[in-house]
């Protein structure tokens, strides 16, 4: 076998935009390494850099005739594409929020981004991911990359304590995923391509299909655990908490984004033989997580802790798209992914530059910044207002399309709930609002009173403010101009061949 | 030609852009852009400016008999709900282009002299330009769900000015009823809108009106159901443009600053309404009982808005009453089906009330170096003879109030003629009540001429000062010594320039629309019908204007008699009428009416409510708010920190999830 | 031999290492419970693979992949314990706690 006719077979192009991701870590590193301290001015750049031309290669992999490469090793369908673009997002816009914060630390950039690089590429890898070996070291990456980044304050304790807590239940959680995955190679009698597991499965006995189900719950924890979907969260609020604000954000949108590709494909394609099983144990992660993330959260001082919370009842929205089994319910999920990772990313966005500004994040600590930070105050309260799901912020659009996807399915109950829990959680969203903009100039918080002159001029800073700006921009527009981001997201389902099986909404037949 | 129709969207976009870069430039430097004034004006201004020559090419195309251009674009599907946004020129929307950026300009230049010494001059040029850009996207839209949007959005540009000193209480009080009279307004338009989408499944204006008479025909709705949508949607101009029942807000609306009182509230955003209703024309002209409800319903307003403009001393409320009068014309008009003469009142009214409201800001502008910074400052009676100290706004405001009277040949006379002649036709009785109108319009528009700039200057009287001072609940005497007993003075170029510009076409643009040759209505005609070439004959129309005429004549001879020369005493003659003194003087008592019947009602109602929502209601709202926040305290604390903790809960989860799924 | 004896066999180990996971007070030891739960998949897998898959030994090729990630897991933890070591001079997990509630 010639080269020529191997590389044709491998399909290497398929991975393009991770080559990208790879060379731009390399070069990063190298040029740390060679150049020292004085690059990171500009090397935090360079990695952005990269993660857009990944993001320009995605777009031209949309709708390649042959997505399968390296011999069904890994998938490049508009699925993982939208999955991959989103990872790349979150870690672009990360590193923006994170140049600024890590310089003011006193650690090290050229090494932070590597590693987030690092995280980025598992991520992309997670989500094209086709195969058992390729899915775990894909998962590893990851998790490994994100227990270091967590630790990365190495003098702070809390971040210490978060980077081991991290460590030891992702360890205990991928341990259990692995053995479910060892369980699914001996059902299915010595198979690791997720389809062909799959076909395998579904030609089970009556008998050995309790072992699938066995197996079903296994891989479901580890994928919850990535998710942080309850009762899987709990290591979610100390690692949000004690991590570096940055790479809370990465955690809750790109980890989860990567943690939900994963989540969609093992289920649509290994699990369809016991398809009720898996609809009745993700309904109850839904429901837990909806009821306690959004409860939970009410009672939280911290504004990352909140957030921790936030995103574990926000979980629980998304997977009810998963859980509707429609085309429509999965291309909500996806939808409301999209519009998730920018309204996330805004309010941590705006939550590290409070931090940076004033060395704090207690809720309390935010009183009366409207009067000197009047920018910082609208693009959180935007944010925070459009995760809370209030028209016409983006977020408004996700959440109805989820709820109307899962009401189609028949969901009937979930949708109440999330209803339910959504105005719950509109109560502690808008609590932080309240506390921005109309308290009276003597209710003003110390840290507030002693607010810095806003200036933009320290490097870095200027990063953070186009990430900021760009992010509540498309919160705040996404919504009245959904359409593209709607077609994507109904596109990346239709055009994934997986989905082929997948019953067409009961509305669509219906009109 | 076709390029310019493919950059019509920039009409509204520029200015949002420069309210836009303004607005970001006062949240996040608010310092250096006050700083810089005069050039946040020029911005906003020049950006203006280029929609301005935009719209008049645009107007110029559809002259020369351009065929309507739409553009559209996918909005939000969802299966077979198509919702599109886009824009459409055709002739009516070119001319609303014109006349509203033609205003917005003059009055940004205005602006610029009236708001020279306030400290919110760069949020009101960025409020200002908001608007205009609101008010042009309402222009262009192309279905019902768009103009529902740019309605809103004008609304709340209206609550933002009205209340734009927000330290008055009266500003904040009016700011306030203007939200609440206009959210009945339009939510009587929201469902009137999805009740059409309902019977008819279109957005779209020509669609609605054609499916429904359809419907009716086929006998598949009710007749009467048809009238009731109809109705609903005349809740919103009704609102909007401030007619009976619910035009109490436009008076007290002129608490806000005097541009814009001209701009809002009196040129563009009031006839908001009556544009809507001549975008809707194909749906109203099919159901007859909703053309008598409109007609019906101009007809009184006009006639109310004139009896209470006679007695009011402040200047401004004056103005308003009358702009309320005339909306009613237009109103009338349309509901008689003169589609055409409406729009064209609309027009010239938009251009000669403009003037008259900045001219009324240019006499409290001068009045405040006498009484100081004031509502004293509007009340008339401590005007007279200021024609002697501002020349300029005496001879602009004259031009403005023979306009508005119906004098020939100024613009007003034509349009006003116009409705007169059509109304006519459709009733006796309605042109009956629009030619009565027509007398005390040139009655009161006299009188506050006279008052204002003729006899003598009574702004130095101490007496009538503190009388009125205490009429108005002002305290504070002492505190403008300053400016007191100096004179009152003409005002800057910057308002003069377009005082005097206004005048070109409130004594001209009627020329446009005269019966004998009536360019106006060869643009403007009835959708669906071709350009109505009546025959005209001059024996009628010397009827129909020699009346008019008449009345105008007789009721400027009674001004004239009563507040120039004296012969008569108005106050005698109150005197005598003391119930209809006091009707006209209390605006016919509808504030109080609305005051007992609804705001004491809702008031006990919601007192009512509140008991029972404090036992009950809220009790059990606070209980479940507890429970929930009791279940999130206690669930916090599952969060005990240890890590070991959190894995025997995963693992426990896992077997506890194996036990279920073996067990179902 | 049966297969059901291996899997047994992983079974036990792998509930060695979550007992063990759970109840150690040195976070070292807890490091080394999640090797052995690694090390009862890595059983699993050359078990399924010898019984089932005997050509192509996926699962053999499966347990060099989980070797070397449990290596790099274990030299990432051993860092983490030794920075926080560093900090408070003990690895007692009971006192890892100021992340709470």
């Amino acid at each position: 076998m010639d080269f020529a006719s191997l590389a044709a077979q491998l399909n290497a192009g398929a991975i393009l935009p991770e080559v990208l991701v790879t060379v731009t870590l390399l070069g990063v590193l190298t040029i740390d390494l060679v150049g020292g301290r004085s690059t990171s001015r500009w090397t935090p750049y360079l990695g952005i850099a990269g993660l857009l031309g990944a993001l320009g290669a995605l777009y031209y992999q949309w709708g390649q005739a042959n997505p399968t490469a390296f011999l069904g090793e890994f998938n490049a369908d508009p699925l993982s594409i939208v999955f991959r673009g989103l990872v790349v997002i979150a870690a672009a816009v990360t590193i923006a929020m994170s140049i600024r914060y890590v310089e003011q630390t006193g650690t090290s950039l050229g090494e932070f981004i590597p590693i987030l690089l690092t995280a980025t590429l598992g991520g992309m890898f997670l989500s094209g991911a086709d195969e058992l070996v390729s899915l775990y070291v894909a998962l590893e990456t990851l998790s490994i990359a994100s227990y270091l980044l967590t630790g990365y304050m190495k003098g702070d304790p809390r971040s210490n304590e978060a980077a081991l807590k991290y460590l030891l239940i992702g360890a205990a959680s991928s341990a259990v995923f692995l053995y479910g995955a060892s369980l699914l190679y001996g059902l299915s009698g010595g198979e690791t391509r997720l389809a062909a597991i799959g076909a395998a499965l579904s030609t089970l006995t009556p008998q050995t299909a309790s072992g699938a189900v066995i197996a079903l719950v296994f891989v479901a924890a580890g994928i919850a655990f990535k998710i942080s979907a309850v009762p899987f969260h709990q290591w979610t609020p100390d690692v949000y908490e004690g991590s570096p604000t940055p790479i809370t954000a990465f955690l809750s949108v790109g980890s989860k984004a990567a943690g939900f590709a994963l989540a969609t494909r093992v289920l649509v394609v290994v699990f369809p033989s016991v398809l009720e099983q898996w609809h009745f144990l993700f309904a109850a992660l839904a429901v837990l997580s909806m009821v306690l993330g959004n409860v939970v959260a009410l009672t939280q001082t911290s504004m990352k802790r909140l957030l921790a919370y936030s995103s574990i009842g926000q979980a629980g929205f998304v997977i009810l798209g998963l859980v509707a089994g429609t085309a429509e319910g999965y291309a909500s999920m996806v939808f409301y992914l999209i519009v998730y990772l920018f309204m996330n990313l805004g309010a941590f966005t705006a939550v590290v530059l409070f931090s940076l500004r004033t060395g704090t994040d207690q809720i309390s600590e935010y009183a009366g910044l409207y009067q000197k930070d009047p920018l910082l105050t609208l693009g959180l309260s935007l944010c925070l207002l459009s995760l809370g799901g209030i028209p016409p912020m983006a977020g408004f659009f996700g959440k109805l399309y989820l709820f109307w996807a899962g009401w189609q399915a028949g969901l009937y109950g979930l949708v109440l709930l999330g209803l339910v829990t959504s105005v719950v959680s509109i109560y502690y969203y808008v609590r932080v609002v309240k506390m921005m903009v109309v308290k009276e100039p003597q209710e003003m918080s110390e840290a507030v009173k002693n607010y810095p002159p806003v200036t933009w001029s320290l490097p870095g800073l200027r990063a953070l403010q186009v990430g900021l700006v760009v992010m509540v921009l498309v919160t705040s527009l996404g919504g009245i101009l959904s359409n593209p981001l709607f077609r994507l997201a109904n596109s990346s389902i239709t055009q994934t061949p997986l989905f082929q099986a997948v019953p067409p909404s009961i509305a669509n037949s219906r009109l | 030609m076709e390029a310019i129709y493919q950059y019509a969207w920039l009409i509204p976009v520029l200015p949002l852009v420069g309210a836009l870069v303004v607005g970001c430039g006062l949240v996040s430097f608010p310092e250096a852009t006050n700083r810089l004034r005069q050039l946040n004006a020029v911005l906003i201004i020049s950006l203006l400016g280029v929609s301005t020559a935009l719209s008049f090419a645009l107007l110029a195309s559809q002259v020369q008999g351009h065929l309507p251009y739409r553009q559209m674009l996918e909005w939000a599907t969802a299966g077979d709900f198509h919702l599109q946004m886009g824009f459409e020129v055709d002739p009516l929307a070119a001319l609303m282009l014109v006349v509203v950026t033609t205003v917005a300009l003059l009055v940004m230049i205005y602006t610029d002299g009236y708001m020279a010494e306030d400290p919110g001059y760069v949020r009101f040029y960025a409020y200002l330009s908001l608007f205009s850009s609101s008010m042009l996207g309402l222009v262009l839209s192309p279905n019902m769900v768009q103009v529902y949007v740019f309605w809103e959005l004008v609304g709340m540009c209206s609550y933002l000015l009205i209340g734009f000193w927000y330290d008055r209480p009266a500003a904040a009080e009016a700011c306030q009823k203007a939200f609440v009279v206009n959210r009945v307004g339009d939510f009587g338009l929201l469902l009137g809108i999805l009740g059409l989408y309902w019977s008819t499944g279109s957005f779209e204006f020509d669609l609605t009106g054609a499916r429904l008479a359809d419907l009716v025909h086929a006998g598949d709705l009710s007749g009467l159901i048809a009238a009731g949508l109809a109705v609903l949607v005349f809740l919103g101009p009704v609102a909007k443009s401030a007619q009976f029942p619910l035009h109490v807000w436009l008076p007290d609306a002129m608490e806000g600053p005097t541009p814009i009182s001209a701009l809002i509230h009196a040129a563009t955003m009031v006839a908001a309404g009556v544009f809507l209703i001549a975008r809707m024309f194909p749906l109203f002209s099919s159901i007859p009982l909703a053309m008598e409800v409109i007609a019906w319903t101009g007809a009184f307003t006009a006639f109310l808005g004139a009896t209470i403009a006679i007695t009011q001393n402040d200047i401004k409320k004056g103005l308003a009453y009358s702009t309320m009068s005339q909306l009613g014309y237009m109103v009338m008009a349309m509901g008689a089906g003169a589609y055409s003469a409406g729009l064209f009142h609309l027009v010239t009214h938009a251009y000669f009330k403009a003037m008259l409201f900045l001219g009324s800001g240019a006499v409290i502008h001068g009045m405040e170096a006498v009484v100081g910074h004031n509502p004293a400052s509007q009340d008339m009676r401590l005007m007279g003879g200021l024609r002697r100290y501002m020349p300029k706004t005496a001879f602009t405001f004259l031009i403005g109030v023979l306009a508005i009277s119906g004098i020939p040949p100024l613009a007003g006379f034509w349009s006003k003629d116009e409705i007169l002649g059509a109304t006519y036709g459709a009733s006796p009785w309605l042109w009956l009540v629009g030619w009565g109108t027509a007398g005390i319009t040139a009655f009161y528009m006299f009188r506050m001429y006279f008052t204002t700039f003729e006899g003598k200057f009574r702004g130095d009287d101490t007496r009538l000062q503190a009388q009125v001072n205490q009429e108005l609940g002002i305290h504070s005497h002492g505190d403008h010594h300053g400016h007191s007993h100096g004179h009152p003075h003409e005002a800057p170029w910057t308002m003069t320039l377009p005082l005097l510009i206004l005048a070109v076409p409130s004594t001209l643009l009627g020329l446009v629309g005269t019966p004998f040759a009536n360019y106006f209505e060869e643009l403007i005609h009835t959708p669906g019908l071709e350009s109505a070439a009546a025959e005209f004959e001059w024996s009628e129309f010397l009827t129909m204007a020699g009346s008019s005429v008449g009345i105008v004549l007789l009721g400027i001879t009674l001004a004239v008699s009563m507040y120039l020369s004296r012969r008569l005493d108005p106050a005698a003659i109150a005197a005598k009428v003391p119930f209809l003194y006091r009707l006209s003087l209390r605006k016919w008592y509808f504030d109080e009416l609305y005051d007992s019947l609804f705001v004491r009602n809702s008031r006990r109602l919601a007192r009512q409510v509140l008991n029972l929502d404090a036992r009950v209601v809220d009790g059990l709202v606070n209980l479940t708010g507890l429970v929930t926040l009791l279940t999130g305290q206690g669930l916090k604390y599952l969060e005990n920190g240890r890590a070991q903790f959190y894995a025997l809960i995963v693992f426990g989860m896992v077997l506890g999830f194996v036990v279920l799924s073996a067990v179902t | 031999m049966h297969l059901q004896f291996f899997l047994l066999l992983a079974a036990a180990l792998f509930c060695i290492g979550v007992y063990g996971l759970i109840n150690s007070r040195s976070a070292v030891r807890v490091l080394m419970c999640i090797e052995l739960m690694l090390n009862a998949v890595n059983l699993n897998l050359m078990a399924f693979s010898n019984f089932l898959d005997p050509q192509e030994i996926r699962g053999q090729v499966f347990t060099v992949f989980v070797i070397t990630i449990a290596a790099a897991e274990a030299a990432v933890g051993l860092a983490i314990v030794l920075s926080i070591y560093r900090n408070r001079d003990t690895v007692d997990m009971e006192r890892f706690n100021l992340l709470k509630w």
